[in-house]
């Protein structure tokens, strides 16, 4: 960590991403489709892994740029990065169709977490700024005690409630609590300025 | 009411709502808060929802299909463009299990008299069930403390309707047997089926009425029990409710003409029930 990106101005790529999202907003189509460019592996590769079957990830990451192409108005960068909005929409839609349809994806999943959550470097088919990202969200991740973590991802990828969770863990409801707010007050402390929307996305 | 300080109970909620993990009632009661101006949630709701906000950027890329782009130019060339338009079936904002609807800001709602009135009442109501739970004081006047009252009283409300206490159930059933005619029914786990403790079924043909006290696997979401009559056809007694940890107790009035009763059966079906039994049968008993 430690690079020398970790300035807490907004990006370049930033501005972009919020210049974009503004023209979306005022109906320019290439917008849509430059941000679809920018963003589409990401917001796919986390659709895909809520809810699991390529063909319907394809459909709701199809809703999901619809969505932000009639909503780009509402996007307030006081709340958020235009790529946290987007991915909030992603999630959103994705855990949606996951609790709307099939049921097989509720038995509890192998966690990928030693894998995908390495601290190793980004995706290299990404921009470097995002790639950058990646690894620092990853690594936050990888930071945290496997319990933490895992509760975490029950309710980011799946969407269980606290007492699904604890039902699916056999946990007590207060100590899944506990571990769901030590981790994510964890992440908050090491993703400090990324999650704060101040790096730039 | 505003908060002056960032406590851990504070802090779940915030962190619990960034993530999409409270229950409607709480969501709304979050919201009715924040909505007061309590600056100190605010704060901490906006630094859960910057890391919630960026988690998504730690699941593996994948390559969208190819014809996606074309799809998706060609999707918005039919639509309106640039318009805060709720999304189809989910018009309330927040974010709450219930809807998981897109994190809009949340709007004003309707006014909550109709709710309060019922909460007021149904207050009166718990007060004759000594030890079942303590309510924190009597009723104030600020919102804050009535919006958590709305939420404790609903939620005791649905841990009453889903699972009496012991006492109470064998109270009624204790009841329901001094009465001639009456016979118990218990319902064994099937083969095939995922096994459950059971159920039992306490019927009265004299007041035309049945009591079920079911201890089952949990439900999944989703999905709920369904108690049948086993007549030459099938017929639905109602769903039943459970609660996280399956268990459930129901009153039943049995229609008049529900001709010989076999046995009665309970199957797990989709949310609001179904017409007709969904195979496998988890328990059954006959008479």
């Amino acid at each position: 960590m430690g690079s020398s990106k970790s300035s807490l101005e907004p990006s370049a790529k930033d501005m972009d991403l919020r210049r974009l999202i503004t023209n979306l907003a005022a109906g320019d189509e290439s917008a849509l489709s430059e941000l679809y460019n920018r963003s589409g592996r990401v917001a796919f590769g986390l659709v895909l892994r809520v809810v699991g079957d390529p063909a319907v990830a394809e459909e709701v990451t199809l809703d999901v740029y619809t969505q932000v192409w009639r909503q780009a108005r509402t996007y307030d960068s006081s709340r958020g990065t235009p790529l946290a909005w987007l991915l909030t929409i992603a999630r959103t839609r994705a855990i949606d169709r996951l609790r709307s349809g099939k049921q097989e994806r509720q038995r509890s999943e192998p966690l990928d977490s030693a894998d995908t959550f390495k601290a190793s470097s980004g995706d290299p088919e990404e921009s470097s700024l995002l790639s950058e990202q990646q690894r620092i969200v990853r690594g936050a991740l990888a930071e945290l005690s496997p319990d933490q973590r895992e509760v975490i991802e029950l309710a980011y990828y799946q969407g269980l409630s606290q007492t699904e969770i604890a039902s699916q863990l056999g946990q007590p409801l207060g100590t899944v609590k506990t571990r769901t707010r030590l981790g994510l007050m964890k992440l908050r402390e090491t993703l400090g300025p990324l999650a704060q929307g101040l790096y730039g996305a | 009411m505003e908060h002056k300080l960032a406590t851990d109970e504070i802090r779940d909620k915030a962190a619990l709502y960034a993530l999409g993990a409270l229950s409607q009632i709480e969501a709304r009661a979050f919201e009715n808060h924040l909505e007061e101006g309590c600056e100190v949630c605010r704060a901490e709701l906006a630094a859960f929802d910057g890391v919630v906000g960026v988690l998504g950027l730690a699941a593996p890329p994948a390559n969208p299909p190819a014809d996606l782009r074309n799809r998706l130019m060609a999707n918005i060339a039919n639509q309106p463009k640039g318009a805060a338009l709720p999304e189809q079936g989910r018009a309330q904002a927040g974010r709450s299990r219930g809807e998981f609807a897109p994190p809009v800001r949340a709007e004003r709602r309707a006014p909550r008299a109709p709710i309060l009135a019922w909460a007021v009442a149904a207050a009166v109501a718990l007060v004759a069930i000594a030890g079942l739970i303590s309510m924190r004081g009597v009723v104030r006047s600020t919102r804050e403390e009535l919006a958590q009252m709305r939420v404790e009283i609903i939620r005791v409300n649905e841990l009453l309707t889903a699972t009496q206490t012991r006492e109470s159930q064998h109270l009624q059933v204790i009841s329901l047997l001094e009465q001639p005619g009456a016979t118990h029914l218990f319902l064994a786990t099937q083969p095939g089926a995922p096994s459950s403790r059971g159920a039992d079924v306490y019927l009265s043909t004299k007041e035309q009425r049945l009591l079920l006290s079911a201890d089952m696997r949990p439900a999944p979401p989703g999905k709920v029990y369904q108690l049948w009559y086993l007549t030459p056809d099938p017929k639905s007694a109602g769903l039943v409710p459970t609660d996280e940890f399956g268990r459930g107790f129901t009153q039943v009035s049995i229609p008049s003409d529900i001709g010989t009763l076999k046995g009665m059966a309970i199957t797990l079906e989709p949310e609001g029930g179904s017409s007709q039994p969904t195979m496998p049968i988890y328990v059954l008993g006959t008479t």
